[in-house]
């Protein structure tokens, strides 16, 4: 009876077609590595993110004068609200730092070359959509560590010339940080940035079927394996094994993203001391303390990003694997030192 | 750059926090009270470096203090204050002295309310325009009653200016002995003890559950309320007071702690859930894999 | 073989559990998150629609407030020195009703349904009486309604 039906429909829609194309027909390289199954991470996480945040938009308030006890309402009185925020806060962290190894493990194998190249572009796009979600939304529970956060970070473009300080009040919508700033954070971290973020990654993962998937410098075989189940179960287990690490923070660290400022409600007259940006930003915020001149260090770290969103097209060498590759491999690798030192340097500091 | 001084008191972090973001700091008049409210621009003025430290003590100082006006001489004593409980509160200078502390030429002003250093014996009114409830217990003190031949006032035990966050450890044998024997303290010591050890442990657990994100505000105030009562209560030097008292604080306590251990059940009960479901997702994950495998291997 | 498939049928059904649990662990959270907390127990207080009591003394002879109980809106009125408090919901379709002191009618403005003091529906569409509570007034001068 229940076979019929669904006979029956698709027998009109054809959609069991669409299926065994895309899914179980659907042939992946044989070779592909754990890395490969990020890109699935992601996915999962973006969902959590998306379902918690909506469950959170229920009972925040996003006024500066409420946004603070409406969190902690949400944390304290209703149930499983503390646990709903602590997979959206630490989430969020997990999907950057993800992110974080999709992209590196693309770089070191180099499959950002040729076809591939609008798909890194577009990653890049999305991996700096991201971080604006995580600037906005850091600011929404209305605590000393949002408040000042926001306050330090918003204040950088001050220092470019002639635009600075107009770029500054526009992304304030006031001088300080104020209410004005709570509800363009707001508008942008519930409505523009998620629908954005889901155009990008229907993109990425539109461009990604049209390439096709690459396989690893080294796979020497030419053998495929249908994307459902086998791949598929790979992607699982990748993805239960990263939500056994939310979890182990969402229940026994939570501090990782409630600090004791972050209990506090923002006081704009009073800066707390040891106020630091998430350890995303703590590379740029390091950066910027160690170039001298504050404008020059983000022209340093403009190029860097440009550097990398370009990188396609900068790098046309044929050799896909870093280790093979005498210049690009040690600059790769010397630059993601970097990085880590700089995030290191920056949370000791 | 008469307030040098200042630097050295100041966190190393506090420190690295302004060495960037000074110019945020000179966007806030608020921090500044309208010092230099002129220094919108300071990236790209020619002697930037000269000029950064020169913030830096101005913001600093703005931000640890609400006033640098009385430190400029009083430096002994501003490095006193720093440690106290009151600096921590954000009580400063003129809160007791009185005074106009952003009036660098006449901050002295009896017209502004100062009032300069108590007498020994004006001490307890000086500090019981705050501690109301522990003046008039102190005024029911042997210790209060000695006072013109000598005796102890607030400042004896709690000192002028670095004044603890005060704990049982005030009542000891070298501060007591300077008077009297210690036999009559310790009892009150030994008295205190209990409940003493009791709220401490309390607020410990009430800071650890905060940290979760408990709702414990409620609590948080009555064992504030609770503490301050007891801690009032002691000022009377009276054995037999504390004792009878301490039933009444006792069950207060007691209900605080019944509080606590619901929420910390609560806690520990999350812990196993979570743990029980860390543990699932590892095995899922571990099942897939297996799963794989079979079928891979077919 | 055949071990292999047996193995593999095992682990498809094991991988539906996973699945299953998966869905019970994600979904219990949000339906506990989302069910409406029930009215907590205690006493059933009148107030004004923020939810503060409203005293005994504030409403005057002849007067009429609506407000909030636990059953819903509710409308007081003091005729005699007594309070008498009744559902403010017209049985009809749910509007509210409006004491008129000169008619000594409770008026639903939707359909002209009238009730008279004690709530019983004397005229227009209303198929039943208002319900009617008891009124009690505690000593700090709060209404208590059962």
């Amino acid at each position: 009876m229940f076979k019929k039906i669904i006979d029956a429909i698709d027998r009109r829609i054809e959609l069991l077609d669409l299926f065994r194309q895309n899914l179980s027909e659907y042939p992946v390289p044989a070779g592909l590595n754990i890395w490969y199954s990020m890109g699935a991470v992601l996915l999962a996480l973006f969902c959590l993110e998306i379902i918690t945040g909506i469950l959170l938009l229920m009972n925040y308030v996003p006024h500066a004068k409420e946004a603070f006890a409406s969190v902690g309402y949400i944390s304290g009185v209703v149930p499983f609200g503390w646990l709903i925020r602590r997979v959206h806060a630490i989430g969020a962290n997990m999907f950057v730092f993800v992110l974080f190894l999709h992209m590196l493990s693309v770089l070191l194998m180099g499959s950002y070359k040729k076809p591939r190249e609008m798909t890194w572009v577009v990653g890049c796009v999305i991996f700096g959509v991201t971080l604006t979600t995580c600037l906005s939304g850091y600011l929404l529970p209305w605590s000393q560590l949002s408040y000042w956060a926001t306050t330090v970070a918003t204040n950088s473009p001050g220092s470019i010339p002639v635009v600075g300080d107009w770029m500054v009040q526009f992304m304030r919508g006031s001088d300080l940080v104020s209410q004005r700033t709570l509800g363009r954070f707001f508008a942008m971290h519930v409505s523009l940035i998620p629908f954005t973020l889901l155009l990008l990654i229907g993109a990425h993962v539109f461009l990604m079927r049209r390439t096709g998937i690459s396989t690893p410098p080294w796979s020497k075989t030419d053998k495929t394996i249908p994307f459902y189940p086998h791949f598929v179960v790979e992607d699982l287990k990748v993805i239960y094994f990263f939500l056994a690490i939310l979890f182990a923070f969402v229940f026994f660290y939570p501090q990782i993203s409630f600090p004791p400022d972050a209990l506090v409600p923002a006081d704009p007259l009073n800066t707390p001391e040891h106020i630091k940006p998430e350890w995303y930003f703590l590379a740029n915020y390091q950066l910027l303390k160690l170039v001298p001149n504050e404008f020059l260090g983000i022209i340093v770290q403009g190029l860097a990003a440009g550097l990398i969103f370009f990188l396609p097209f900068i790098d046309r060498n044929n050799e896909r694997a870093a280790w093979k590759r005498p210049i690009f491999g040690p600059l790769a690798v010397f630059g993601i030192l970097a990085y880590i030192a700089l995030i290191i340097w920056g949370h000791y500091s | 750059m008469k307030n040098a001084h200042l630097l050295r008191w100041l966190p190393r972090l506090l420190l690295d926090v302004h060495q960037k973001y000074v110019c945020v700091a000179s966007r806030q008049p608020a921090l500044h009270l309208g010092i230099f409210d002129q220094s919108r621009r300071c990236v790209f003025q020619i002697k930037f470096f000269l000029f950064i430290s020169f913030f830096l003590l101005l913001a600093s100082s703005a931000a640890i203090a609400q006033e640098s006006v009385c430190f400029t001489c009083h430096e002994d004593i501003a490095k006193d204050w720093q440690q106290s409980i009151h600096s921590k509160n954000g009580i400063s200078c003129h809160n007791c002295h009185g005074g106009n502390p952003k009036d660098a030429d006449n901050p002295m002003d009896p017209k502004d309310g100062f009032v300069g250093k108590p007498t020994e014996t004006g001490v307890p009114e000086f500090c019981g325009k705050c501690h109301a409830g522990v003046k008039e217990n102190y005024l029911k003190s042997g210790h209060s009653a000695a006072l013109i031949r000598g005796g102890p006032n607030c400042v004896t035990c709690h000192t002028a200016h670095k004044q603890k966050r005060a704990s049982l450890d005030l009542i000891n044998k070298e501060l007591c002995t300077q008077c009297h024997t210690f036999d009559r303290a310790e009892k009150i010591r030994n008295a205190m003890l209990m409940s003493e050890s009791e709220i401490t442990n309390l607020e410990h657990r009430i800071d650890a559950l905060h940290a979760q994100e408990y709702d414990i505000d409620a609590v948080k105030k009555s064992l504030f309320a609770t503490r301050n009562q007891f801690h009032r209560l002691t000022h009377v030097v009276d054995v037999d007071l504390i004792l009878k008292e301490t039933t009444g604080i006792q069950s207060e306590i007691a209900r605080l702690k019944a509080d606590v251990k619901e929420k910390e059940k609560i806690e520990a009960k999350r812990k196993i859930y979570g743990s029980i479901v860390i543990v699932f997702f590892l095995l899922g994950a571990l099942i897939f894999w297996w799963y794989r495998n079979t079928i891979l291997s077919d | 073989m055949d071990e292999n498939i047996s193995r593999r049928s095992f682990l498809t059904k094991l991988i539906g559990v996973v699945f299953g649990a998966t869905g019970i662990l994600f979904a219990a959270p949000v339906v506990k998150y989302l069910i409406p907390k029930s009215s907590e127990g205690g006493e059933n207080i009148f107030t004004n629609a923020d939810g503060k009591p409203i005293l005994e003394n504030e409403i005057k002879e002849g007067a009429s407030f609506t407000g909030l109980s636990r059953s819903g809106p509710t409308i007081i009125i003091r005729r005699g020195g007594k309070l008498r408090a009744l559902s403010a919901v017209c049985t009809h379709l749910g509007c509210l009703v409006k004491w008129v002191p000169n008619e000594d009618v409770f008026f639903c403005p939707c359909h002209a349904g009238k009730f008279d003091v004690n709530g019983a529906n004397i005229s227009g569409p209303p198929p039943v009486p208002l319900a009617a509570y008891n009124v009690e007034t505690a000593n700090d001068g709060r209404i208590l309604l059962s």
